[in-house]
């Protein structure tokens, strides 16, 4: 057993309202440098639609994660060692700018200097590249609120297997369904970035698992940025270097949530240690894409059993952070109440941020000029979450985003936040613990103690909740080598030494 | 200190000049007789002679000419020219003063033309003198190879520079002098290119017996065109192969959204 620890994020996204709070903080805090304009480490995607870069989850055209080939091997699908070599100055998977968007700005000084005149003046749009005059044609969330749903959520990949009476009703102005996808860097267990990069400069980073680019080593292959299967790695055009979000490490350092998790508004975000066996990481990728989500759970460790504490500390994992995953949220989430999933495991990256997947209301249809519900009338009155087969968002494109492809997973966790509900809604309306929510509860295996739990956590959480990060001893690495005052207020303010193209 | 330097040398020069002050005949022979030919018979339509030659009879103008140079038409016995003769400012004015007398009274001065050339004249190798002239043997000190600059017949497909003149019928306008002319050009550029590193006799031989030879090549006009489209016909063939993938590798993944809608 080879213990490790990993920080890990959690999206509710039951609770995201997509309104890019997050996107913003990171934008203000890390990428609003030259060369940075068009990243968004973190970003809220509108789904269905192709999010940003448009189409990321098209592996057949972006050549992104790795690929199983059921005997034993898991190899890039980006190219093989010898293919890379003779792609090493020209990577054919590469997105162009205009896959992202071309960065844009507004001409402001216009408003000020635009001599008397009969109308108003206008502060006309400009490129943030070149300067120009521009036309705005898409942007990272051209889509939000399905406003591009004849092109980009009709064109969504992950309801391409959908039935055509199922896609033709999710098109149906009455039918339309959305939700929010809030996106950062994975920081997965099998990073296929790192796996990509011909000169060694992608690293996961020991003591939390985040995985960085070392900017000093970069080489500008861009090698990551394609074999990236959730497009997480950009290219910086102005210092010819790779940069990707990096967990906030300087404020997870320093004792606080990353900026985007700290900025949210409905406080989806949760952070906390998951422990896991990195021995165990090559098996769990190669199994079946039905149980690729089972199998990366296994991976992941119960930091209350005896034995993974004493593995864990013969790795050099301390009693704080030993506490910290068993105080965890994420781990809770994920691994007690198996209420989290990892986004897209079948790109087998083995992805370490969790998502829940939202509920949604059942199909409306219009007949005779009312919109008639489908609800179920003998379940909970008026319960308009009950029916999954008939839920808005169907489950089988719940599926192919967080089980590859498995609707047994998606309903047995829509299901048990279903129950949830229904046993805080007896206890709040009826004032009770009525007889349907015993029979809720006791269907999926919760009894009334957990399902308390899960509701506090879900809706009441405080930061500290939600938050639980363990002490870095950062100072303590740093005192071994160097006068801590010498080095006070340098981690992570620009650079310590700045990136210099071709080196 | 660069500049130091050479004003010093141009002093050491002017000295040495004043030194050596040489008779009219010497200063002939380095100076004019490889143009105008040893005893000055010059050469026709091309170089003016100045034996017989009514213009230079007086000294004055035949000064004139050494310090000013001359070029533009000009009409001897008969013989129309069209050349142009540099300027000889490296000349003292003593010296140019002899040179002129020495010319104006008809080369009188003139000894017998050296006999040591015409014995030592060994035979040219036109073989080795093509090598030398196409640079693929190198000059004994170190000059360019005349490719650089000129074309001449039968140097190859694609003919030779295009910066000095074509020197494909330079046999027939030099006659024998031609080796001398290689040896000791009085061109303006030539000179400059070769002062330091000049060639040997042998190698003057060599190369005016290859240049004698003629043989049948392309002008320099026409390899020139041979040249581009050599170049374009590179072109088209590398175009055409890269032409099957290009398209597809162009298109955005947007760009495939809007054409599918």
């Amino acid at each position: 057993m080879n213990v490790r620890a990993q920080m890990s994020m959690l999206f509710h996204l039951d609770k995201c309202i997509g309104c890019h709070t997050c996107s913003v903080a990171c934008k203000n805090l890390w990428t609003d440098r030259k060369g940075t304009e068009y990243m968004w480490w973190n970003n809220v995607e509108t789904r269905p639609g192709t999010g940003y870069p448009v189409g990321w989850e098209d592996q057949s055209h972006y050549q992104g994660g790795w690929v199983y080939d059921g005997r034993g091997e898991l190899k890039l699908r980006l190219h093989s060692k010898a293919q890379g070599l003779t792609r090493l100055f020209f990577n054919p998977a590469l997105p162009d700018l205009e896959d992202y968007y071309e960065p844009f700005t507004f001409r402001y000084g216009d408003l000020f200097s635009a001599p008397a005149g009969d109308d108003q003046p206008t502060a006309i749009p400009i490129s943030m590249i070149t300067g120009e005059p521009m036309n705005i044609e898409s942007g990272p969330n051209w889509d939000d609120d399905l406003g591009g749903s004849n092109i980009y959520a009709k064109n969504d990949p992950n309801s391409q297997d959908l039935p055509d009476s199922v896609r033709a009703q999710l098109e149906e102005i009455e039918g339309v369904v959305f939700n929010y996808l809030p996106r950062i860097c994975n920081h997965c267990l099998n990073p296929s970035c790192v796996a990509a990069c011909p000169t060694g400069a992608i690293y996961k980073r020991g003591e939390d698992g985040v995985v960085l680019v070392n900017e000093n080593k970069c080489k500008a292959w861009r090698m990551c940025i394609s074999a990236c299967p959730y497009k997480k790695v950009y290219y910086n055009w102005s210092t010819g270097k790779s940069e990707k979000c990096i967990l906030c490490f300087p404020r997870l350092e320093t004792g606080q949530a990353p900026a985007c998790a700290h900025s949210c508004v409905g406080r989806i975000r949760y952070m906390g240690v998951l422990l896991y066996d990195a021995d165990r990481i090559p098996d769990a990728a190669m199994v079946p894409d039905e149980a690729l989500v089972e199998s990366q759970l296994d991976v992941i460790l119960d930091p209350f059993d005896p034995e993974v504490i004493a593995a864990a500390k013969k790795n050099g994992i301390s009693d704080d952070w030993i506490k910290a995953a068993q105080n965890s949220p994420v781990y809770k989430f994920v691994k007690v109440w198996r209420l989290a999933l990892p986004l897209h495991p079948e790109f087998r990256t083995m992805a370490m941020m969790f998502y829940i997947p939202p509920l949604s209301p059942v199909m409306g249809v219009m007949e005779n000029n009312t919109l008639n519900l489908a609800v179920d009338a003998r379940g909970p009155e008026f319960e308009l979450f009950a029916d999954l087969s008939k839920a808005r968002l169907p489950v089988k494109y719940l599926a192919n985003l967080f089980s590859a492809g498995n609707e047994k997973i998606i309903e047995d966790v829509l299901r048990k936040m279903l129950a949830v509900r229904i046993f805080k809604r007896a206890e709040t309306v009826d004032g009770a613990f009525t007889d349907e929510a015993k029979s809720a509860l006791s269907e999926v295996g919760l009894d009334p103690e957990t399902a308390e739990e899960i509701y506090r956590l879900t809706t009441l959480p405080t930061l500290e909740d939600r938050f639980v990060i363990p002490p870095y001893h950062r100072e303590a690495s740093i005192e071994a080598w160097k006068d801590p005052l010498e080095h006070k207020g340098l981690t992570g303010v620009g650079y310590i030494q700045p990136p210099v193209r071709g080196e | 200190m660069r500049m130091q330097r050479s004003w010093l040398l141009a002093l050491l020069l002017m000295l040495l000049g004043l030194a050596t002050a040489q008779s009219g005949a010497a200063l002939y022979g380095n100076n004019c007789a490889a143009c105008h030919g040893a005893s000055g018979e010059g050469v026709p339509g091309v170089f003016p002679p100045l034996k017989g030659n009514p213009n230079v009879e007086d000294p004055a103008y035949v000064a004139k000419v050494i310090r000013e140079g001359k070029s533009g038409p000009l009409e001897v016995n008969g013989q129309t020219y069209n050349g142009a003769m540099p300027p000889f400012p490296q000349l003292s004015d003593a010296e140019v003063e002899a040179l002129a007398r020495y010319i104006a009274a008809g080369l009188s001065e003139a000894p017998a033309p050296k006999p040591a050339p015409k014995a030592a004249k060994p035979k040219g190798d036109p073989v080795r003198g093509r090598a030398l002239f196409l640079g693929e043997q190198r000059f004994q000190n170190g000059g360019s190879p005349c490719v650089a600059c000129h074309t001449a017949k039968s140097v190859g497909a694609l003919g030779g520079g295009a910066l000095g003149p074509d020197l494909s019928d330079v046999a027939q306008r030099f006659g024998s002098a031609l080796p001398g002319v290689i040896k000791q050009p009085g061109f303006k550029v030539m000179r400059v290119i070769y002062r330091d590193k000049p060639l040997t006799d042998q190698e003057a031989q060599d190369v005016a017996a290859f240049l004698a030879e003629g043989g049948s090549g392309p002008s320099v006009a026409t390899a020139g065109s041979r040249l581009l489209g050599l170049g374009f016909l590179g072109f088209l063939v590398l175009f055409l192969g890269m032409f099957p993938f290009w398209p597809r590798q162009r298109e955005t993944y947007l760009q495939r959204l809007r054409r599918r809608k």
